[in-house]
């Protein structure tokens, strides 16, 4: 009579008609230590089931697994940027490179507009059609400078000849 | 968003004991257990509850035990029928002190013996302490379903207490 209940819970057990609540009840019933004698035969059942569930890993396998997590995590996380000290001629380095740049630009366009100014232009014809000079500009030169050396020399003796 | 550490570690035994349930080798339900946690760390920002978290990782390892047992080649279905022939082990005294451990180590090893299905139900029902519904998400079948499975496997249960009964004469 007073197991009644117990009898009940049992019954309905093995039909699957009890709920979570009368399954853990009948799990600690079965936890004392003097269980009475019309149930002792359940006792292994439902101890087991109890004891079932304090299975647990090893403790070693956090450290296992945070070991595993970390390598993961290692890979997908992108390369931290490594900062270090520049020398002033390693951080001017990018610096002589756009200044060599402008002046191989700068050099190539003097250079080219150099070579375009240079281009002479047709000889002009200053004199008129079918009159030619009869003497070389050289004669003209030798005789211009002829004519100037003795006017100079004349007048260096009339110079030195005044009393 | 649930927190790796606070929420999901502290489910790793159940991870585990579900697979070791289901391959009955230490080694293997570890295996499984860390690759189900590693699959809810990959996850973890889009998990809103611990419940969630919970039936999520009961249903990886459960997975991925089931993996383990086809590629070994035990056929889920078929495999663990062997309680049908199932006795206890009779050569020992039971009335003695070791007679409760060898009780215990009956139902164990019947329990083991379930066809995966049933094993896996009592697992989560009878030691876990699984709703109905919660059981039914995990293994993604009906709520009638897990009854039905739960319902065979207790009846297969209930023998080893009748037998148990042999203990006490």
């Amino acid at each position: 009579m007073k197991y009644r209940y117990i009898e009940d819970l049992i019954n309905r057990y093995f039909e699957g008609a009890t709920t979570t609540h009368e399954e853990r009840l009948l799990k600690d019933f079965f936890q004392q230590e003097e269980v009475p004698a019309q149930f002792a035969k359940y006792t292994a059942l439902f101890c087991e089931l109890q004891e079932q569930s304090t299975i647990s890993l090893p403790a070693d396998f956090d450290e296992r697994l945070r070991r595993h997590i970390a390598a993961l995590e290692a890979a997908r996380t992108p390369k931290t940027l490594k900062t270090r000290l520049l020398s002033l001629h390693q951080g001017l380095r990018p610096l002589y490179k756009a200044v060599a740049s402008v002046a191989l630009i700068i050099t190539v366009g003097v250079a080219s507009s150099e070579y375009w100014s240079r281009r002479v232009p047709e000889p002009i014809e200053y004199s008129q059609p079918g009159v030619h000079d009869t003497q070389s500009g050289s004669e003209v030169a030798r005789e211009t400078t002829g004519e100037a050396v003795d006017t100079l020399t004349i007048n260096n003796e009339n110079y030195q000849n005044q009393p | 968003m649930i927190d790796f550490t606070k929420d999901v570690m502290p489910l790793k035994d159940k991870f585990y004991r579900l697979a070791l349930r289901l391959l009955q080798n230490n080694a293997e339900a570890q295996d499984i257990t860390q690759e189900t946690l590693i699959r809810l760390w990959i996850r973890v920002s889009q998990i809103d509850a611990a419940e969630d978290a919970e039936a999520l990782g009961l249903t990886i390892s459960h997975n991925l035990a089931l993996d383990a047992l086809k590629r070994a080649g035990r056929n889920y279905e078929q495999i663990g029928n062997q309680h049908e022939n199932f006795a206890p082990d009779h050569s020992q005294t039971p009335i003695d002190a070791l007679a409760a451990t060898d009780r215990r180590n009956f139902v164990r090893q019947l329990i083991d013996s379930l066809p995966p299905k049933q094993r896996t139900i009592v697992q989560l029902r009878d030691i876990e302490g699984k709703s109905y519904r919660d059981i039914a998400r995990v293994l993604q079948m009906s709520e009638e379903q897990v009854k039905v499975t739960l319902f065979r496997a207790r009846q297969a249960l209930k023998k080893s207490c009748s037998n148990n009964e042999d203990y006490e004469i």
